[in-house]
């Protein structure tokens, strides 16, 4: 298990070089020039010369380059263009915020996904089933910003139930509607997913076995099938909280939520190049380092993988 | 034509057929222009004349969403077919030569699949000044990459066979064997990634538009319908949750003949793919 956590780590590195390069082009694609851009339009020339020396863009492309790499593995993503604050400080300060919501998102989605794609295939073919069936369809293709909206409109404006944005005192009732938002999809995908691979693995003859030596039901559908039939759910699960940390993007802007997310919109806007980049390169390392807890995951719970 | 009576199929084709009818008949199908502003009928609620109602500044937002359905079709078919292109040439060469180019090929897919969808759309578009251009290339420049790597399995497998070998020994260059006698075995997996992932494209760019990216006032757009739109949401909600309600019902649409295609032409799954990722 070890050797292969370190093979995979390995693995890592050449794409995280790739995704790094990539932001450096995009980066130095952005029109103006961003010393300028950094040091704001009142800055006097010294400290401009001063930040073209920092992040050396008064020199030939390779050095920017070497410099760059250098100083993103140093942690320094460079300076708002708007705040003149280290790029790497606004997002440690955002990132809790997207994180809470990530998580309370995927939580929720666990557990309603999970259990309706149980029952959905252990009822196959009845009208539990396909009802399920159809609102996770509903689920997979309503756009995620307008859901938001209808359930601020119905929850909040119409029913004053819950607060329609904002963060507040950062109380629970904040997080209710973007949660929601952020996890159907999710539980759309598990319900899907739980009830294929349930399915297929209830046709095991290893089931008929446990069944025939006499185990439970219960026994047979979580130790047998589920254990199962788990891993494909697992991947799903890893794949979608990556996505969530690094991109609850629309639903942070309909609901007002300070998180990445948001501050990313607001970076677009005022074309903020530095924090643009920036976060998307550390979503990216987050994507990826996800990613890679999954294959290790996925190994552990299927011994087989390793010696692939 | 087993394909016609698959439920999915049926449901998915025909709201197809009604966005691409919206989207060609659209200035016969409307009694408003879409950009037409009327200062009197500010977000009036939808009745008989205005069947979605108006918007902040008297638009007619029926009018706005079926002329919207040309942008979403423009951009979901113009990125995907692009992608389409792109990611069949790459994965043509990677699969049928192997070796170093087909190693080279795949990091650099790796690397594109490595960033969150949505992100590296954002950050490929914001370089460029605001339209639809930017999100175009953006699209294209990020959803080659699941086709390059659907598209070097199959070339592999198909590569393998018999006809390819019969046809090698007659002297084909490989140009010909891939063009003449290779892709054209691939197409089935090509339509369902085609037609899976145009509800994503269309999703996408409705999401790059909500955000302020991409098409810009008074280009009828239903993501910056919503966006605009739900500035309003306490006083006039259909502003916003009719271009959403336009786009879900599309977005359903096209996974629903995705689904549907995918039954029927690929009951094995052998073009499973991997998703381009999410929002």
């Amino acid at each position: 298990m070890g050797s292969y956590v370190i093979r995979r780590l390995l693995m890592m590195i050449p794409v995280l070089w790739g995704v790094i390069t990539i932001a450096f082009f995009l980066s130095r694609l952005a029109p103006g020039d961003p010393a300028d851009a950094m040091a704001g339009q009142r800055a006097s020339e010294e400290l401009r010369q001063q930040i073209r020396e920092q992040y050396g863009f008064d020199r030939p492309l390779h050095v920017q380059y070497g410099l760059y790499l250098w100083n993103v593995m140093r942690g320094d993503l460079g300076l708002s263009y708007d705040s003149h604050r280290p790029v790497t400080a606004i997002i440690m300060e955002r990132f809790p915020n997207t994180f809470r919501l990530a998580f309370s998102a995927m939580v929720a989605a666990v557990i309603l996904g999970v259990s309706a794609g149980l029952i959905s295939a252990l009822l196959p073919n009845t009208w539990y089933d396909r009802i399920t069936m159809f609102f996770s369809l509903l689920g997979i293709s309503t756009p995620v910003f307008w859901l938001g909206l209808l359930l601020m409109y119905f929850v909040s404006v119409r029913m004053r139930l819950l607060p329609p944005s904002g963060f507040g005192d950062g109380g629970i009732q904040y997080l209710i509607l973007p949660a929601i938002t952020l996890g159907t999809q999710s539980v759309a995908f598990l319900a899907r997913m739980t009830r294929a691979s349930m399915l297929e693995i209830l046709n095991e003859e290893y089931l008929r076995t446990a069944r025939a030596k006499g185990a439970s039901p219960f026994i047979v559908i979580v130790k047998h099938a589920f254990a199962n039939a788990a891993i494909p759910v697992v991947t799903i699960i890893g794949l979608d909280f990556a996505s969530y940390l690094s991109g609850s993007v629309l639903t942070e802007k309909v609901f007002s939520w300070p998180g990445l997310g948001r501050h990313i919109v607001t970076a677009i806007a005022q074309r903020d190049y530095p924090v643009i980049n920036g976060t998307v390169l550390f979503f990216a390392v987050i994507f990826i380092l996800i990613n890679l807890l999954i294959d290790v995951l996925y190994a552990y719970l299927d011994p087989r993988i390793r010696y692939d | 034509m087993k394909a016609l009576r698959h439920p999915y199929i049926l449901t998915g084709g025909a709201i197809a057929l009604l966005l691409v009818a919206a989207a060609i008949f659209a200035p016969w199908i409307v009694s408003y222009e879409p950009d037409a502003i009327d200062l009197h009928n500010r977000y009036d609620a939808p009745s008989w004349n205005h069947w979605f109602g108006t918007d902040e500044i008297g638009r007619d937002v029926f009018s706005r969403v079926i002329h919207g359905a040309r942008i979403s079709l423009l951009i979901g078919v113009g990125a995907r077919t692009m992608g389409l292109i792109i990611g069949v040439l790459v994965g043509s060469v990677s699969g049928y030569y192997g070796g170093k180019i087909d190693a080279l090929l795949q990091r650099i897919v790796d690397i594109t699949m490595a960033f969150p969808f949505l992100l590296l759309v954002i950050s490929i578009a914001v370089i460029f000044s605001e339209g639809l251009w930017p999100v175009f290339i953006a699209l294209s420049a990020v959803m080659w990459a699941s086709m390059a790597r659907l598209m070097r399995s199959q070339v592999m497998i198909a590569k393998e066979r018999e006809y390819v070998a019969a046809a090698r020994a007659f002297g084909a260059s490989d140009a010909r064997i891939l063009i003449q006698h290779i892709l054209p075995n691939t197409y089935a997996p090509g339509l369902i990634w085609w037609t899976m992932g145009l509800a994503h494209a269309i999703m996408a760019e409705a999401g790059l538009s909500f955000l302020g990216m991409g098409a810009q006032p008074p280009t009828p757009s239903w993501g910056s319908m919503i966006n605009y739109g739900s500035q309003a949401i306490r006083v006039a909600p259909w502003v916003s949750l009719f271009p959403g309600a336009a786009l879900a019902v599309t977005v359903l649409g096209f996974n629903l003949l995705g689904e549907g295609l995918r039954d029927v032409l690929d009951p094995r799954g052998q073009s499973q793919q991997a998703p381009d990722g999410q929002q």
